[in-house]
């Protein structure tokens, strides 16, 4: 019996950016939004195992939303990776009390290393060796 | 940070963001074996470096602007917008959007500069369709009001929090420093806006809409040159 697909959610306001991640990404179920206020409603029907998002999210930024999620007990152990154009003013040490595990610059991905990082917070939050 | 160091991060925000884009669509470029995807994908290339080239013309415009070479003349706003509506509703379709032109009160002369006109009207309209959602139109109207010639541009984006709306006033004209309130934006767009119309004694505003979106408005001095109503 195949692995089931993990589910990501795709949190960008950038439809064409979005429209190239998700096509680099079909060994997983991808779920998307441009708009941070669908997050906890596609949480509920989806429950994805980990959440890509920009910072800039049309007219609020993702760390109020981060913050919110901490803040319950059901969305506060999803993963987040972090993929935007201001990743290089982002440190990772600052931002982990919000579910971000890492930090990836949008001006230097590929689909081979996100995929990489995607599989390795996966297994992380398994518990498996990355 | 200095006025000059503030400038050229706002600048380099702002081209890096079609730069990814465009980097992004050309990885799956490479990747893609479907004609009909490939072909989507060099419509896109060829929209983002568009983008990419009218806001480096407007930043060379906004350096030329203290040498005074651009005359001002009456102009009429109908001719300006369907010229730039006609140049910007293919950008829109591909993001599944529509302007839509309104010229309320014609003919409508004003006194400005054609091509700052034309350059401040595709930054607007440019900054609507990014914040826009798929399905969405763009308004653009042109009308008198309260003695003046205006034009505005709305989106139907999502709206936007009183503390970060008040920013955005406050920060308009003034400086081209990152404003959270309109992401991808690093408000550079904004205060290039804003440097034209200055240069054409005009000014910017901005309303935002409890159903969603941002009003921009260009106001700009009438023309009294009634002969020319008939152009």
């Amino acid at each position: 019996m195949s692995e089931q697909r993990a589910t990501l959610l795709i949190v960008d306001d950038d439809a064409w950016f979005s429209d190239t991640l998700t096509a680099s990404l079909d060994s997983y179920v991808v779920i998307r939004t441009p708009d941070p206020d669908e997050v906890f409603d596609l949480i509920e029907r989806h429950h994805p195992d980990l959440i890509i998002a920009d910072v800039m999210l049309g007219a609020r930024n993702v760390f109020a939303l981060l913050q919110e999620m901490q803040s319950y007990l059901d969305t506060r152990d999803i993963p987040i990776v972090i993929l935007s154009a201001l990743a290089g003013q982002i440190d990772l040490d600052d931002v982990k009390q919000l579910g971000i595990q890492a930090v990836l610059d949008k001006a230097e991905i590929t689909p081979e290393t996100l995929v990489d990082c995607i599989n390795d917070v996966i297994r992380s939050k398994k518990g498996l060796a990355p | 940070m200095s006025e000059l160091e503030g400038s050229a991060v706002a600048v380099a925000h702002e081209l890096k963001t079609p730069l990814v884009l465009l980097r992004q669509l050309t990885l799956s470029l490479e990747r893609s074996d479907n004609v009909s995807e490939q072909l989507e994908i060099i419509k896109r290339l060829r929209f983002t470096s568009e983008r990419s080239l009218r806001l480096v013309d407007s930043l060379t415009k906004t350096a030329r602007l203290e040498d005074a070479l651009f005359e001002l003349e009456p102009v009429q706003l109908h001719t300006v917008c369907v010229s730039v509506v006609d140049e910007l509703s293919p950008l829109a379709k591909a993001h599944k959007q529509h302007l839509k032109l309104r010229s309320i009160h014609q003919p409508l002369v004003a006194v400005g500069n054609r091509e700052l006109l034309s350059s401040l009207l595709s930054g607007l309209i440019d900054n609507a369709i990014q914040h826009n959602p798929i399905g969405a139109s763009v308004e653009i109207a042109s009308k008198i009001h309260h003695g003046e010639a205006v034009l505005t541009v709305r989106d139907f984006g999502s709206t936007i929090d009183l503390s970060d709306f008040r920013a955005l006033k406050d920060s308009l004209g003034k400086r081209a420093l990152p404003i959270s309130s309109r992401p991808m934006s690093s408000g550079l767009g904004l205060f290039i806006a804003s440097q034209f119309l200055a240069a054409m004694d005009g000014r910017l505003s901005v309303q935002r809409h409890y159903s969603g979106g941002m009003t921009f408005s260009a106001h700009l001095p009438l023309s009294r040159q009634l002969s020319l109503l008939e152009v």
